[in-house]
């Protein structure tokens, strides 16, 4: 679907938007006003590559949901969520700084999906979140940074028991960090 | 045909039947004309009133004599366009004189609804409580000028096998396609374009739980 300049969707509904699926890619050459987008829901799940472009800008989606049988999506253009990721199935490609995903819900369930694996985010990502909030996320093996503020942040490490890639033993997982010279245990 | 209710004495009677001669009418017109309740006028005082040509007082007490004058209803040719919204009734999708041709649009109905052909109103789909579903191959709306409204509601259900696009370039009208309380569409693409010089004009709007979009296209 394609917004061109003076063209408005309209998707606000409050707490509770309407909903929009989509098989094809998602265009916005207008500006970020152009998606009213509170309380909504955008859902891709086409079987074919998809992907989101602006024209240059931040999108803003409330809920945003994954779910497609086959294929990516690529983000062509940065992009926030303001409410909730659900990832179903399917991978979301994101690049920084021009195809970066934010998640700035400050809920608990900023995402949500059926397990680990099945679906995630190939690539990074920024979660803001507010001091104190607990909030979880399939990071995979990407790197994890403080990316602004001051606050020391609490890592918790998990994983799905039915996609633990061989970790059966939870007493001979070791958790390391680079400390800028070596990978310290 | 009108009138709903019948009688022996009853006399098809145009608008303009006093004040000869008999406007021009292409055959939709004409159709959608007679077919309208109030263009027949009854005669109860039977046959000696129904007989008696008068053309004062109200349009409801005319009786023309239609064996002397006149005997030509003018039709002006004409093609007529499948799909195309006229809205020359009222506001209903699923009433066939709001259409160019007579006839509902179906799954092969390129639907054009474009303020260049003077529609006389606004389309709706669901006028009523659980309408039928709506089809169409593909749905424009489009306006430089005047705001045309598509509205979907009360558990309307509109298919398009292609493309749906709204169009406006006017920089005053705001107009677009709406789904209200319960509704869906389902299409292969959607297209967004207003004047690009000013705030948004063209809208494509679905702002309820109960409503929903699925657009299924590459």
């Amino acid at each position: 679907m394609t917004i061109n300049p003076g063209g408005l969707l309209d998707l606000r509904g409050g707490a509770i938007g309407g909903n929009l699926s989509l098989t094809g890619n998602y265009i916005n050459n207008a500006d970020a006003n152009a998606f009213d987008h509170l309380g909504s829901t955008m859902i891709f799940n086409g079987l074919g590559g998809q992907s989101i472009n602006t024209a240059g800008f931040t999108e803003d989606f409330g809920n945003l949901t994954l779910a497609k049988p086959s294929g990516d999506l690529t983000l062509s253009a940065p992009i926030n969520v303001g409410a909730t990721l659900t990832l179903t199935s399917g991978r979301m490609f994101t690049s920084n700084p021009n195809g970066l995903l934010t998640l700035s819900g400050s809920n608990t369930t900023a995402w949500t999906g059926t397990s680990y694996g099945p679906s995630f985010v190939h690539g990074p990502m920024v979660k803001t979140s507010l001091t104190g909030l607990a909030f979880r996320f399939p990071i995979g093996n990407y790197e994890f940074d403080r990316y602004s503020g001051t606050p020391s942040a609490q890592v918790t490490l998990g994983w799905d028991q039915n996609t633990n890639c061989g970790i059966l033993v939870p007493a001979t997982v070791h958790m390391t960090k680079w400390d800028g010279g070596m990978w310290r245990d | 045909m009108a009138p709903a209710s019948a009688s022996n004495w009853i006399k098809y009677v145009p608008s303009e039947w006093s004040t000869p001669p008999l406007t021009n009418r292409n055959q939709r017109q004409w159709i959608i004309d007679i077919d309208e309740p109030l263009r027949w006028n009854s005669y109860p005082g039977g046959c000696a009133v129904y007989n008696t040509t008068n053309s004062t007082g109200p349009s409801s007490t005319w009786s023309p004599n239609w064996a002397t004058w006149p005997t030509v209803f003018p039709i002006s040719p004409g093609t007529f366009i499948n799909g195309r919204w006229t809205g020359a009734k009222s506001q209903d999708w699923f009433d066939c004189r709001n259409w160019d041709d007579a006839e509902v649009p179906i799954a092969t109905s390129n639907v054009v609804i474009n303020a260049a052909y003077s529609p006389s109103n606004h389309c709706v789909i669901g006028m009523n409580i659980n309408p039928p579903t709506a089809y169409a191959a593909s749905v424009l709306l489009t306006t430089s000028g005047a705001a045309w409204n598509l509205t979907v509601q009360n558990n309307g259900v509109l298919q398009v096998g292609g493309f749906v696009r709204v169009v406006n370039t006017s920089n005053i009208t705001f107009s677009g396609i709406t789904l209200l309380n319960t509704a869906s569409i389902t299409a292969g693409d959607l297209t967004i374009t207003g004047n690009s010089s000013i705030l948004p004009r063209a809208f494509f709007r679905s702002e309820f739980a109960t409503t929903s979009a699925a657009f299924n296209g590459p």
